[in-house]
């Protein structure tokens, strides 16, 4: 029976070629995409699925009225583990400040990023130790455990147990992302021996390139070199929390518990509401985002986004299925009919339907497998995932989610034409075969429902995608108040400012050098301090700062409105004069900015007075995407705190021959570091990338979703023109002419569209309002861009109807008559 | 007796009048016999032989297939009798164009629940029977008119069913075909099946044992 229901199904998909491809075509893209979020989803599950305790490891969270942190305070811990222990098993912490440097090894200096953690770290987890004792590995002040590869670079083949490897702090990030500077300041914490060897090749969401005994913190301490308090509950940024309940307790338990220390802690602080929560180290990846994240993931709502623009266009997809479907029931009935008659009952009618449709939902797995190929390479491409931790690699187990799903997705397109056209009587289905046509009523008005839908979704993607265009180059062209062009920005890793000045000075082609502590606009960290005049000593004001030096005005071509910039003579110690910006000038109640020259404002927590010896006018500082319009910057000299070094180059000179040259003198200076530099403008273009990839997204889930329901028209207007060929063949004998007959078969598609418009515009301008104007610099939702989108929408699905109803309009009358 | 149909009415409500599409039909059909049924177009004769198939209810009267009445069987009781008994042949055919001969053979027994060796070999003997063997791997649209009625009434024959019903079987062949397709009733007939077909040709009809003429839905003598 399968096999004959398999064979009649394989012969109708070839025989109705048009019905099929349009099916492939639309079922293929949108599985694949499906696919590629599926393999998204899977390798997220897969993040720390390989702890054997993993049902009873919980993070604990803080939280204040608005946000939630993924840190806690460092003496948490203990107070569990000593006043609960019913409850509690065991913790463990990771301190979350970055212990990163230099590991080195005889002559071998390896930059690296590791934590410090607890002893308890490998009895909850389950981190596989190649070498070393779980019990002790990181009991005893310095002790270190390196990864495989950290040991590798290290010790190359040598055994690292028991060898000594001295640790250099040069702050280091863990999470590889550039965007908080690197300090300038160089601690030496000492000499450690190497007690384990870990494999962490699998995937987790706590990244270490080695690990440090908690234990050596207190001597840190004590030398001065960490700051680190066991037991201060104001920071709660500092340290995670991962605690292992006992058997059969849940975070129902936990709940509690947490809720009596934080009252305990923090009712006697006035300005702390902290409370702490909990979350199952299944729900962390993929999970809610949570501040201060101890590694950077994709969060939830981007996953439930994506999910979601799969889900439209599969629906898109499987509307085209039932559309079509019902559209040319008309040429099923006979079959169903004799079948019937035969002594088929519903149920096999009906499966043999279903069948169908499943085949044509293998069928369109077979090349959505191979799209996927394509796809998640362009996906992995994109601008924000090179910070995210993503494995795509298929194995058995997701071949087999992937069949499953293209079978589901088979049944549900099959589902409602199945029982359909299984619940014709005989007598029915064979009547009408002989005239009386099929599909009108509630039917009609289901397909026509299906296409609004269609149309509703096509129109907000385009125009959706449209806007963040328009955004874009809005972005991209966007004048931020200094000159970008022609300027390499060198990062210091605690490199010698001076020094390494002087020697690139040497090179023809560098025009002027300044330095500074971050590099405006490129999302870097802008220090805020408190500010105030003498006039109003009670005003609660904040202002930006950055950190420069003589040469960063001018150098950055910043306009100088009145007074000076910082002297050459200038001391390197005791701050007494700053440089602001107009908006400065105004927070401070400055109505004449340039009035402000001259005058004595207070800084900082300790009000220390300053004079004002020059103003800027304003330009933008913070990300473009993230900066409010006018904000409040003071310049301020501060040698200590430069962390990049801006360098100007002649337009006309040879970039990389320049570039060959700095890394030279780079690496004269600094052997273990790598020079890293960016060149200003293209870094200030990539801060835009985020929507760039939203371009990417949207405009591909746009395209599908047009491409879907043009298709979908298409084969739409092909069987309603077969099916009308008689009517079309008597209006013609008796006159009408192509327009008329055209138009007569695409009328109904225009009202559809016609009534999309009217639903989909306002939705679309306010879902679209609501994240545009959380952007400062922001383009006008014009009326243009929805008339573009709705114009693109227009072309392409009147030329999809167009083509077949003029095609048939056209037609010689006597042809649509004789074949009757 | 194979069946009997006592004061069978049918009708439709139209503008709110009834129209009646049958009207106190009283018919006996003994196994082995082999009726045509005549009239003129429009007069009731496929909506009749639809109600003795069982693929069409009436409104009022008696029905009893092999004394069992089918007035009061429910659905799904009465298509497994005419499933069982029942064979049909159709003016157009109604063969499906995606499977081939020997499929379309198949196709009822699928439905029958015989199993895969028997359905083979019940195959083969109507293809043997019908000395259709040569095409057995064609599709409909490969043979001629004849040849495809010839199939039609090898597929209602499969399942040895105890009643044909035809409706209009050579209305679309030529008249060497339709005499190939009457022959072959004939001997069926012979061979103890009972056969009620709808036809306009009183040469066709002469092939039977029993004339029944309806006029707008009444039997007339
Ligand atoms: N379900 C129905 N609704 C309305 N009219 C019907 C229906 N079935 C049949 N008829 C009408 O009943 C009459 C008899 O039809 P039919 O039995 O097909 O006649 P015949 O086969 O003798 O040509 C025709 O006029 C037909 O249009
Ligand atoms: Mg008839």
């Amino acid at each position: 029976m399968l096999r004959n229901y398999l064979k009649v199904a394989l012969r109708n998909i070839l025989k109705h070629k048009m019905f099929s491809l349009i099916n492939v075509f639309g079922l293929s893209v949108s599985i694949a995409t499906c696919l590629l979020i599926i393999l998204l989803i899977y390798g997220q599950k897969k993040v720390d699925s390989f702890h054997k305790e993993r049902n009873r490891i919980v993070r604990v969270l803080s939280m204040d009225e608005t946000r939630s942190f993924a840190s806690t305070p460092l003496p948490l811990a203990p107070i569990l583990l000593e006043e609960y222990p019913h409850i509690i098993e065991d913790a463990v912490r990771i301190k979350s400040s970055f212990v990163g440097g230099d590991v080195v090894y005889g002559n071998n200096r390896i930059p690296l990023a590791g934590r410090y953690t607890d002893d308890s770290f490998f009895r909850i987890f389950s981190f596989k130790l190649i070498k070393g004792d779980v019990a002790t590995v990181l009991e005893a002040p310095f002790s270190i455990v390196l990864t495989k590869e950290s040991a590798e670079k290290i010790f190359g083949k040598e055994d690292p147990i028991g060898k000594s490897v001295r640790l250099n702090d040069i702050g280091l990030n863990t999470m590889d992302i550039d965007l908080i500077p690197t300090e300038n300041t160089e601690t030496l914490l000492g000499d450690f021996v190497v007690t384990g060897v870990v494999d962490n090749t699998l995937p987790s969401h706590i990244q270490f390139e080695f690990l440090i005994s908690m234990s050596t913190i207190p001597s840190l301490v004590k030398e001065g070199k960490s700051q680190a308090t066991f037991d201060g509950w104001k920071n709660y940024f500092d340290s995670y929390l991962y605690v292992l309940l006992r058997e059969g307790r849940t975070d129902k338990d936990l709940a509690p518990i947490l809720a009596n220390i934080s009252k305990e802690r923090y009712a006697a602080m006035e300005d702390m509401k902290i409370s702490f929560g909990s979350e199952q180290l299944a729900q962390i990846t993929p999970g809610a985002f949570h501040q201060n994240p101890i590694s950077l993931r994709m969060p939830i709502e981007a996953i439930y986004f994506l999910s979601f623009l799969g889900l439209v266009v599969l629906f898109s997809a499987c509307f085209n299925y039932v559309n079509l479907s019902f559209a040319r029931s008309l040429t099923r009935s006979k079959e169903v009919g004799v079948r019937k008659t035969m002594g088929a009952a519903r149920y096999q009618v009906f499966t043999q339907f279903i069948i169908e449709s499943v085949i044509i939902a293998l069928l369109s797995l077979v090349v959505a497998i191979g799209l996927l190929q394509v796809l998640s390479v362009v996906f992995l491409g994109l601008w924000i995932n090179q910070f995210l931790i993503l494995d795509l690699t298929p194995d058995l187990m997701l071949f087999v989610l992937f069949i499953g799903f293209s079978v589901l997705v088979g049944c549900l397109a099959g589902l409602l034409p199945a029982s359909f056209l299984s619940s014709f009587t005989p007598i029915k289905a064979l009547r009408n075969f002989s005239g009386i046509s099929l599909g009108n009523g509630k039917r009609f008005t289901l397909r026509k429902g299906l296409v609004l839908v269609q149309f509703c979704a096509s129109l907000f993607f385009i125009i959706t995608t449209l806007l963040i265009f328009s955004q874009l180059n809005y972005l991209l062209e966007k004048e931020y108040g200094f000159d970008q062009g022609n300027m390499v920005n060198i990062k210091l890793q605690g490199i010698e400012y001076e020094a390494l000045a002087n020697e690139l000075r040497q090179n023809p082609a560098i025009q002027t050098i300044s330095a500074s502590s971050f590099v405006p606009g490129t999302g870097g960290y802008s220090g805020s301090t408190e500010i105030k005049t003498l006039q109003m000593p009670d005003a609660d004001l904040t202002s930006s700062y950055i950190g420069i030096d003589q040469n960063f005005i001018p150098n950055l071509k910043l306009s100088l409105i009145a007074g000076n910039n910082f002297s050459a003579s200038i001391p390197k110690k005791d701050e007494t004069m700053v440089v602001v910006n107009e908006a400065l000038a105004q927070l401070l109640g400055y109505k004449e900015p340039k009035s402000i020259v001259g005058e004595t404002i207070l800084m900082g927590k300790d009000q220390s007075a300053v004079q004002v010896i020059g103003l800027t006018g304003n330009f933008i500082f913070d990300l473009l995407t993230e900066a409010e319009q006018n904000e409040p910057l003071l310049l301020r000299y501060l040698p200590n705190e430069f962390a990049f070094m801006n360098v100007r180059y002649h337009g006309t000179s040879d970039i990389s021959s320049m570039l060959t040259f700095m890394e030279e003198k780079w690496k004269k200076l600094d052997k273990a570091h790598s020079f890293k530099y960016e060149l200003y403008e293209d870094e200030l273009k990539a801060t835009n990338s985020i929507f760039t990839d939203m371009m990417y997204i949207l405009g591909f889930i746009s395209f599908l979703a047009v491409t879907i329901a043009s298709l979908g028209l298409l084969g739409m207007s092909a069987f309603t023109v077969e099916s009308k060929k008689k009517e079309i063949g008597i209006r013609k004998v008796h006159g009408a002419g192509v327009r008329h007959i055209a138009l007569l078969l695409s009328n109904s598609y225009l009202w559809l569209f016609a009534l999309a418009i009217l639903i989909t515009i306002p939705i679309t301008y306010f879902i679209n309002t609501l994240w545009l104007e959380e952007i400062s610099y922001r383009v006008n939702f014009s009326i243009w861009i929805i008339a573009a989108g709705i114009g693109i929408m227009f072309v392409l699905g009147s030329s999809s109807v167009l083509s077949q109803t003029v095609k048939a309009a056209m037609n010689n009358p006597i042809k649509g008559l004789r074949e009757e | 007796m194979l069946l009997q149909l006592r004061n069978i009415f049918k009708w439709v409500n139209s503008g709110g009048q009834r129209l009646f599409l049958l009207k106190d039909i009283n018919l006996n059909v003994e196994e082995g016999e082999f009726i045509s049924v005549m009239g003129p177009s429009g007069s009731g004769k496929s909506t009749l032989l639809n109600v003795i198939g069982m693929l069409d209810n009436f409104d009022e009267g008696e029905y009893e297939f092999l004394h069992e009445p089918v007035h009061t069987l429910k659905e799904k009781h009465r298509a497994n009798l005419y499933k069982e008994y029942i064979g049909f042949v159709f003016q157009s055919y109604h063969l499906l164009d995606e499977l081939t001969v020997k499929e379309n053979l198949e196709m009822p027994l699928l439905y029958k629940k015989f199993k895969g060796t028997e359905r083979r070999a019940m195959v083969a003997d109507m293809l043997d029977r019908f000395n259709i063997v040569g095409k057995k791997d064609l599709f409909p649209t490969q043979l001629s008119g004849g040849q495809q009625q010839l199939v039609g009434v090898a597929r209602a024959l499969i399942a040895n069913p105890k009643l044909i019903l035809a409706d209009e079987p050579t209305g679309n062949l030529n008249s060497a075909q339709s005499e190939e397709i009457m022959g072959l009733f004939k001997q069926l007939n012979s061979e103890g099946v009972t056969i009620i077909q709808v036809t306009h040709s009183e040469k066709n009809a002469a092939y039977g044992s029993r004339v029944i003429n309806l006029l707008d839905g009444r039997m007339i003598k």
